[in-house]
Order: C-alpha cells, then structure tokens, then sequence
C-alpha cells in the first residue's frame, strides 16, 4: 500500500433486507479489506447499531426502502454522530427524500469499481494510517 | 420783436414734446422754463408764459446763472450755446429729461434751435440728441423744423 | 319633397277662405305706401348723419394736421393743407383761425368765409352742412377749423328713392292680382287637395298593409329563430352533458362568474354554493396551482390566446379533483376585453390513472434493478463456490429458477406478497412428483410475506432442498422431509386458550429431514448455510440454526413478525 488513500481496516455497517444482496454487498466490501461491523435488515436493528455509542463506525452503506420502511431515521443517527454514509437504492436519486439530496447514492446492481471510488471519496481518511 | 416771438415760441414746444414721467419730481410740479446766461426776452418770456400751464404743471421761469445745475428744467434756453460756460453746462444736463434750445451754435448739443429763414423765426431739431435726452418729440413739430438731424 | 305640416295648414286655411274683401286691398295698398315713405325719411336722415360724420372726420385731420404750424404761426404750410382739401369737391370753405379767433388762412369756394370763428355744434343748411373744430395740442388751445360742405340736391336723392316707390307699386299689383285670382285658385285648390287626400289614404293604407305583413314574417321568422335557438341550446346542453363538460364564463366588467352545474361539481360545489366572482373561484383552487390559473386567464385576456390548463380543485370536503378548463376571452368594439368563457372537463380519473402509471413504472423500475442486484449476488456466490463451469452453470440456473418461481407468485398477487404455504410447495414441487408424495408434509397457518421476504425465503427453502437431494433425506427414497410453521405468542406452551395468549411475535419454521443417509457435520460451510444462518437472520432480525443430526437434517428458523412477514387476516 501506497500513500493513497486506503479502504484498509475501515469499520462499516450495512443496513439492507434483502438476504442475498446484503451477501453480496459484505464480501464485496472485506474484499476492500474493509470490516464489516455488521448488517442490519431492518429499520429497527439499524437504529440500533448506529445509536450503539460503543460500537466504533467508519461508515455506513443504507438500502433506502427496507420492506416498505424508509432508513432515514437511521441515517439521521448516523448524522448526529457524524458517521459517512452512502444510499443504495434502485429507484436512483429520484427516490430520495429532499433532506438528505446531498448523500451519495450507489445504484443498484452494484459495480465494485463504483463502491470503491464511492467510498474512498465519502469515508477514507485522507492519511493513511500507518502505512 | 425778433425775440418777443422766439418767447412765445419756447413756451409753445412744450404741447409737442413729451417728457418721461420722472421728469417731474410730483404731479403738481411746476414746470420749468429756465433761461440759462445771458437772458435776451426780459419780460415778454413772463408774458408769453403767465397763467399758462402745461397738463397740470404750471409753467414757471427760472432765470439761472451759468454754474448753476439745470437737470431740474424741462426746457433750457441758451443764447449761445458756443460760450464754454454754457456749453459745459449743457453737457452737464446731457442724458437728462430736459428740452434745450440754444440760438446760435448749431451742434453744439441743443436740441433745438432757433433760425431766422425769410424774416420769420423758425427751428432746426437735433432728433439724435433729443432721444438721449429721453424726450419724445411729435411728429408734427418735427414735419415743421427747417431741417432735422439724426443721432450723431 | 313636401313643405312642413304647419305651413301646408297655414296655406290650406287661407286658400279655402273666401275671396280677400276690396277694403282690404285698399288697407294694404296704404299700409304699403307709408311703409315706403317712412323707409324714404329714415334713408334721408341717415344719409345726413354720414355726411356730418364725414365732413367732421375732415376737419379733424385738419386740425391735427396743422396744430404744429399754428402754433409756431408757419402760414406756408397752413396753407398746403387747405389747398390739399380743395381736391374735395364737397369741401366748399375752408378756414383756420388762430387761437384768438382770427383768421389765419381760408378759400371761399363760391360762398362765405367768416373772417372770425368760433368752435361750435355742426349747423345744417338746406343743402349746406357747416363743420367748425377745435385746433388743440396736448391742453393747449391753438385755434380752430372752419369746414362748409356741400350735400347732393334734394332731386337727385328723390331719385334714389324711386326704387323704393317702384317696388310698392308693384306690391300694390300683386295684392290685386291676388284678390281677383284668388277664387280661381281656390276652386282649382280644392281640386287639388281632394286629389292629395285620397293619394294619401291610398298611400296610408298601402303602408299599413306593408307593415301588417312585415310584421307577420317578423313573427313568424322569430318564432323559428326562438325555436331553432331553444333546439341548439338543448342541443348543446345535451352534448355538454353527454360530454360531462362544464361551461363557464367570467364578466371582465362585473368580476360576476355564471358556472354550470358541471362545473360547479368539479369543485365540489352544488347550484346554491356560492361561485359567483374570480376571488371565489379562486378560493376553491389549490394553493399550488393558483398563481398558474390566474397567469394562464390574464394572458389569455391580454393576447386573445386560447385558453387551456388544467388544475386542481379543493373540494369543501378537502378533496383533490383535477379540472381542465378550456376558453376565449372576448372583446368590444374598441377592443377592451368583455368577458372570458369556455368550457371545463373534470379529469381526476385521467390524472389518477397517469399518477397510478408513472408509480408504476418507477416500482417496476426499482423492482428489475433489485432484482439484478440479486442476480449479481447470485452468481458472485455461485461462482465462489462451484468447482467448475458445469457445476457453476447448474447451480447458477438453479437458483435463477427459484428466484423465478418467487416471482412467479409475487407477480399472481400484483407483487402485494406471497403465501408462506405456497412460497415452499412451489420450491418443494420438483421433488414431490407422482408417487413422492408421502415423504413431504408441510403444516402451518396462512402467513403472508412481502416481496423481499417471498424471495429470501424461496432461496433458503431453495438451499435446504437442493442439500436435502445431494446429501440428505430427498438422496434416497425412503428419506422424509416435513415442513411446519407456528406463529409463537407470549403465553404458548402454558396451555391456555387461544384467545387468552398475546398478541402473535414471531414465526417459528422447522424443517426436519428423516430416513436419509446418515448425517455428518459438514468440515466447510457452504454458501447455503451462510445464507440461512446468517443472510436471512440478518434480513428478519430473527435467528436461524441448521442442527446436523445424525437420523437427519434439522433448520430451526425464528422470524419476528414484522410488516414483510405477517399473520393473514
């Protein structure tokens, strides 16, 4: 590893309820040699673990519309705790709510390249640790 | 008798002249006929002018010595207006509201003055002089002077 | 062209009066004559008031003229202008005296010239005028002027009024003339006005006639106008209800609205509800589309543009229909703008249907995009851990099918949801064919899942079955599988009646393999217990375990109840 900017070791949290793409998304990110904190399928655990004061987050990848519920209050959280996050949804930008127009979203079906460089530029830290 | 007729004259420009209205200290004013120098008509002016009036001023002869100021006089007489005394005098009045009148001296600032043509009197009028002067004289008179001159 | 009724009475009275009497002739013949020498006299005195004024001007100009001359006693040019006068033929003497009354200078043209004079009043003799005037300069007094005219002999002025005696004397003949003819002319008159009296009725009749026919196609055109517009208003009335068309029409003067019982409902009012003027219009449009309707109608006023917008419409009842209102403005004669009108349609249904459309639409958007997103996920997972391209290809397509098979139900209920019940006999169809039938038994209550939970339950249903037919129960025929699902509530297993538990929690699945090969836990875990014991936990905030028992698999599956996994009704 260079000085670039680096994924490495970055604690993220997943909130997504559907199974398989939750899956997907979580071997994608150790790939990046990312921790994965945990995933979250519902609104209700997210809030949870983003209102964990003791659970240490780097950031956050949010699945807009869990089973018919919205995860704003979640992202709302994270916000108060000054955690980065991004949206994933299908519906694209048009589906997010006038609050958080500002948020990056990643479209789904995902592209590895595109949640890299997304979340380099939303949540790495720009000096490398270490190194 | 030459000059018993030029009394009776000189008294009767006054009707064809007309004088601005600041000629006249008031409306009751009189109106003076002054002589100045050498006083050729003796009582015949008195004569000619005695209970005479012109519009509401009555006519008064005023016999004045040389230096004395003659803005005051509607009409002044001068013998010879030649004299350097007179002359100065009438320089001294020049641009005031006053009919002079000499006998001899022709342009030698009178405006009017007496000639003898044929052994009857009559007058020549300096028009030039007399619009300084700020007197207006008629028409008529002037359609009766031998000759008439313009401004100078 | 016929003289006015007044004169024509006048003539009609005189004429049918009997012949003018002789004395009355006479009367006006005298009448006639002094009127003649009164106008004679009056002519006279007036011609010698212009000649005294005449001879009077004279010798104003006179005196004027030689007042300077006068004074200074210069008889040469008094004399001039005496001689100038002689040029007038009229002027007989002349004098001018000086202001003592002596005189100055005269002619005597053949008569008398005072040798003194004084200034009095002008003296007319016989054919003499006599004309004295003062000589003044300013005040002063300088003498006077004589002046003795001569006036035209008195013959030769009676012969200028000769005309005037001519013309009585031939008025006198015509009043004669008259009275002789005047019973000729009477009886040739009456004639006459017989005649003009029956051309009159003839005429007065015609014209009434004329006017009672016009007066009947009059009639008779405005009752098949009446009727033909009654017909069109019925007609029109009859299409804009058919149409289900509302007309409407604002007065630009008045600010009054009329609205017809159409266009009234659109706004959820009845006939009485007051809509009478733009402010109350307005009052019942939606506050978004306000500021849009009254651009739209000042423009359409302003440019005589068409009219067309549609609107939304606030209801007393606070409810949303959408109104497309179409018009014209219309104008007078020196183009001010008179009122606007048109029609209106109430397209709610139509704007429903195209929200309805495009929600759709971005559903079925964001469905295929989730949908390839767990295609990806599928074959990510799939290709970790198939061995090769075969093995890839069959599991790959394997899993797309129950991937299908969800959607399959999803897409029967209009993508609302799936049946538990059914989400597990369709995964479990394949192996339950002719004869099979006994080893699988499924029981439980009707459960409904959302489309998220219909999937991920198709895969792990999907998962356990394909493990169960390599390695488990469904790899021998006489393995067993049975499927059942409870619904737990706080109180179970206390025995108590049902209506005495709580409110249900959470679904408890239990999948329980029997009679297969003998069972051995794996030495990896594969991608389907990963999926089951951890990816679906995660997804229902449940806990799932697979407990590799010797006589046979069993998975263990707590889902907590949520709005994607429910109890049905």
């Amino acid at each position: 590893m260079s000085d670039k900017p680096s994924l490495l070791g970055l604690r993220l949290l997943v909130v997504e309820d559907e199974a398989m793409v939750a899956m997907m998304v979580e071997d994608m990110l150790m790939e990046m040699g990312c921790v994965v904190v945990d995933v979250a399928g519902t609104v209700s655990r997210g809030l949870a673990l983003a209102g964990d004061a003791d659970l240490a987050l780097d950031g956050a990848i949010l699945d807009v519309n869990l089973g018919g519920e919205k995860v704003y209050p979640v992202a709302q959280a994270l916000a108060a705790r000054r955690v980065p996050f991004v949206f994933s949804t299908g519906y694209g930008q048009a589906g997010i709510a006038p609050d958080f127009i500002h948020v990056p979203v990643l479209s789904k079906p995902y592209e590895r390249r595109v949640l890299e460089s997304l979340l380099l530029t939303t949540m790495a830290p720009q000096a490398p640790p270490g190194a | 008798m030459e000059y018993a007729v030029k009394a009776a004259y000189l008294y009767r420009f006054a009707p064809f002249v007309q004088w601005p209205p600041d000629a006249f200290a008031s409306a009751a004013s009189p109106f003076n006929l002054c002589v100045l120098g050498d006083d050729p008509f003796g009582a015949a002016l008195d004569q000619a002018v005695r209970g005479q009036s012109v519009g509401d001023h009555p006519v008064v002869v005023r016999r004045l010595r040389a230096a004395e100021v003659a803005t005051g006089c509607q009409i002044l007489y001068v013998q010879d207006a030649r004299r350097p005394a007179l002359a100065s005098a009438l320089r001294g009045v020049r641009g005031a509201p006053v009919l002079t009148v000499s006998d001899q001296g022709r342009g030698d600032g009178t405006i009017i003055q007496f000639v003898v043509k044929e052994g009857h009197v009559r007058f020549s009028i300096d028009t030039g002089l007399a619009a300084a002067s700020h007197v207006t004289i008629s028409s008529k008179l002037l359609s009766l002077a031998v000759t008439t001159e313009g401004g100078r | 062209m016929r003289a006015p009724g007044w004169l024509r009475g006048a003539l009609l009275r005189g004429w049918r009066g009997r012949r003018l009497p002789p004395w009355m002739t006479v009367v006006a013949a005298v009448g006639l004559i002094l009127a003649g020498l009164s106008l004679a006299l009056y002519n006279e005195r007036q011609g010698a008031a212009q000649k005294q004024r005449a001879v009077m001007v004279q010798a104003q100009i006179l005196s004027g003229s030689i007042a300077a001359a006068l004074a200074f006693d210069d008889r040469l040019t008094v004399r001039e202008y005496i001689d100038a006068l002689q040029a007038n033929p009229d002027i007989e003497t002349v004098g001018v005296y000086d202001s003592q009354g002596s005189l100055v200078a005269g002619y005597a043209g053949g008569g008398y010239l005072p040798p003194t004079s004084a200034v009095r009043a002008p003296l007319s003799d016989g054919d003499h005028l006599v004309v004295t005037a003062p000589v003044t300069q300013g005040r002063t007094r300088l003498g006077s002027v004589y002046l003795r005219s001569t006036r035209e002999p008195l013959v030769r002025r009676a012969a200028g009024y000769s005309g005037i005696g001519l013309l009585i004397v031939m008025a006198s003949l015509v009043v004669t003339v008259l009275g002789a003819s005047n019973r000729s002319l009477s009886r040739a008159h009456h004639r006459v006005q017989g005649e003009m009296r029956r051309r009159a009725k003839a005429e007065r009749d015609l014209r009434r006639s004329q006017e009672l026919e016009a007066a009947t196609q009059l009639t008779l055109a405005t009752e098949r106008g009446r009727a033909a517009l009654r017909q069109s208003e019925q007609q029109l009335e009859f299409a804009l209800d058919a149409g289900r068309l509302g007309s409407w029409e604002l007065d630009l003067r008045t600010d009054a609205v009329a609205a017809s019982e159409f266009f009234r409902a659109a706004f959820g009012l009845g006939p009485d509800d007051a809509l009478d003027s733009l402010r109350s219009l307005l009052a019942h449009v939606d506050l978004a589309d306000r500021p849009r309707l009254q651009n739209a109608l000042s423009r359409a006023i302003a440019d005589g543009a068409d009219l067309e917008i549609e609107y939304r419409t606030l209801t007393p009842l606070d409810e949303t229909r959408w109104l497309l209102m179409r018009g014209r403005a219309a104008y007078d004669e020196e183009g001010a703008a008179v009122k606007i009108a048109g029609l209106s349609l109430d397209i709610t249904d139509r704007k429903l249907a195209e929200q309805r459309q495009q929600s759709l639409l971005d559903e079925l958007n964001h469905r295929v995009k989730n949908t390839l997103a767990t295609v990806q996920s599928i074959a990510m997972q799939t290709s970790r851990t198939a061995g090769d391209a075969d093995a890839f290809e069959h599991a790959f397509l394997a899993r797309i099918s129950a991937l299908a098979q969800a959607h399959d139900l999803l897409t029967a209920v209009a993508w609302e949801g799936a049946s538990l019940g059914d989400v597990i006999r369709r995964i479990l169809a394949p192996y339950a064919a002719e004869g099979q039938i006994d080893r699988l038994r499924m029981a439980g209550p009707d459960v409904r899942l959302g489309p998220n939970a219909a999937v991920s339950l198709a895969m792990a249903f999907h998962e356990l079955a394909t493990n169960a037919a390599k390695y488990g129960a469904l790899s021998t025929a006489a393995g067993e599988l049975e499927v059942a699902w409870t619904v737990d509530r706080p109180g179970a297993g206390q025995a108590l009646p049902l209506a005495l538990l709580g409110e249900p929690v959470a679904l408890e699945i239990e999948w329980r393999e029997s009679g297969g090969p003998a069972v051995t836990p794996p030495a990896r875990r594969g991608f389907g217990s990963r999926f089951v014991e951890k990816a679906l936990a995660r997804e229902f905030d449940g806990a799932c375990e697979l407990i590799f028992r010797p006589e046979g698999l069993q998975c263990h599956m707590r889902l907590p109840l949520s709005p994607k996994l429910q109890l049905a009704a």
